[in-house]
């Protein structure tokens, strides 16, 4: 069987495997969002437990590695009567882990903006929190976007750790081919052709969005 | 003491110390509604940190500030509120850079004063023909000269119709050719009665415009009075050496 014909025959089942990754990378960005938004909040916040509570968390999460995260969610938990299904340990551990590197890429983005802006924006009589809404996120947004996608693509590739809890995504997909096939090469190369046609699509997207932000002004 | 009603804006020993510098030492101060004070003195003299002090960006380590009679609030909610009647212009603009300048003047009526959008446009169409800019009314800060920023940026002010506006060396950020536009559209306010407290380096202006200098160096009021006084008889060695130094710019 050459890769051609190697090709034709698994296709699909990669392209499904594929679609697990996906779904994988879409919930756990989401809720790496939500998390990142509220930690960076905390992280600016005047009220110091908040903001010590942010900065533990960004170091935690950042200070290990996302396997052994994984690995607490799905074996450590169901110690503490906590049993999560493969996709729920994985959306949450990858969801919790994005959240620290959203969290630090929000800070370091309001952050940049000049303090002449939030200044001028109080000066006006507005409170802390309407200069943050009207003022300090419409300009930090448009510099948040490039490390969002980093941040998008690193998640979608770090997801195939998951397949070591048993999820059958694309990682998974490739190893189980494999197995069966005795073809490891063949298989990898597939999955490893998989990953790289969804980061350059990601990649070609927020390119497109990025220079129709510009537009707008 | 008996309030008088015609004080806008009032400090009172007002000092500030950034750990061990001291910044500002005993500032006595007092506007009166319609007046025009000038404030000049060295760079470093502490001139920003009065003012930044008069609308609560900076707090005094001791003293008061009051403004219409009310000393200034350490709530962060009524400071907000307070923050309404004072107008304040930078040396280096900060307009919105996400905003047009018709959307910068609107920006604090609509989301402060939760003024009616077509009101608030109306306005600040009005103020933007008053400064010289209307045609200029869609167009974003970066396509702006400086002097067109900075009279966008007093717009902006004026549109929270302000009891006083403060103004730290509004021209000292230009070009020189741009510094007649914005000092003209600050002239024709003064015309009008707006109160001001202004602090500038165009020595030619502060004596045309103001009511009163007043000359600052190291933090202390050295001297101050009516402009003719203080730019021709200064009493004070200091005064005399800064008067003397100075560059004095063209007329306007
Ligand atoms: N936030 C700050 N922290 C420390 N020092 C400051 C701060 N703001 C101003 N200063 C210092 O206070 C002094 C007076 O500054 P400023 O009020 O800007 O003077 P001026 O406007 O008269 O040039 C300067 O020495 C400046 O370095
Ligand atoms: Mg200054």
């Amino acid at each position: 069987m050459n890769f051609f014909q190697f090709l034709s025959k698994y296709a699909g089942t990669f392209a499904q495997g594929a679609l697990v990754t996906v779904e994988l990378t879409l919930c756990g960005l989401i809720i790496g969002l939500i998390l990142g938004v509220l930690v960076s909040l905390m992280n600016l916040s005047h009220i110091w437990p908040f903001r010590w509570f942010a900065r533990l968390y960004t170091w935690v999460v950042r200070g290990t590695p996302l396997l052994v995260q994984l690995f607490i969610v799905y074996y450590g938990l169901p110690q503490v009567g906590l049993q999560l299904t493969p996709f729920l340990s994985a959306i949450i551990a990858l969801g919790l882990n994005s959240a620290g590197y959203v969290a630090e890429i929000i800070r370091a983005g309001i952050q940049s903006i000049d303090p002449g802006q939030m200044e001028a924006a109080e000066s006006l009589g507005m409170r802390y929190g309407q200069a943050m809404r009207r003022i300090i996120f419409p300009q930090a947004y448009r510099r948040l976007l490039p490390p969002i996608v980093n941040e998008f693509v690193a998640l979608l590739k770090d997801s195939s750790l998951v397949s070591t809890i048993s999820m059958t995504e694309l990682m998974r997909i490739g190893q189980t081919v494999s197995s069966s096939t005795f073809m490891p090469m063949q298989s990898y190369i597939t999955a490893a052709l998989f990953y790289l046609a969804m980061t350059s699509i990601i990649v070609f997207f927020s390119g497109k969005l990025e220079r129709w932000l510009e537009v707008r002004g | 003491m008996p309030m008088d009603e015609s004080v806008v804006l009032r400090g009172r020993a007002v000092s500030k110390s950034f750990g061990q510098l001291v910044v500002l030492d005993g500032i006595d101060i007092a506007v009166e509604k319609g007046e025009v004070v000038a404030i000049i003195g060295p760079s470093g003299s502490g001139k920003s940190t009065l003012l930044r002090c008069f609308n609560g960006l900076e707090t005094p380590t001791s003293g008061t500030i009051e403004v219409a009679g009310q000393p200034l609030s350490r709530n962060r909610r009524e400071l907000a509120k307070q923050r309404e009647h004072l107008g304040m212009v930078f040396q280096r603009f900060h307009l919105f850079p996400h905003l047009t300048a018709l959307q910068n003047v609107m920006e604090g009526p609509l989301t402060v004063k939760k003024m009616d959008r077509r009101q608030a446009m109306d306005r600040a169409y009005m103020l933007l023909e008053k400064v010289g800019l209307r045609d200029k009314a869609n167009a974003y800060p970066s396509k702006l000269s400086g002097g067109q920023q900075q009279r966008v940026a007093i717009a902006r002010a004026l549109a929270m119709e302000p009891a006083v506006m403060l103004l730290d060396e509004p021209t000292s950020a230009l070009d020189p050719e741009l510094v007649g536009e914005v000092l003209q559209v600050i002239q024709g306010l003064a015309s009008e009665g707006m109160t001001m407290l202004l602090v500038t380096h165009e020595m030619a202006f502060a004596r045309h415009v103001a009511d009163r200098v007043i000359f600052m160096a190291d933090g202390k009021i050295v001297e101050e009075g009516p402009p003719e006084a203080l730019f021709d008889r200064p009493q004070s060695p200091r005064t005399q050496q800064f008067l003397q130094n100075v560059a004095r710019p063209a007329h306007m």
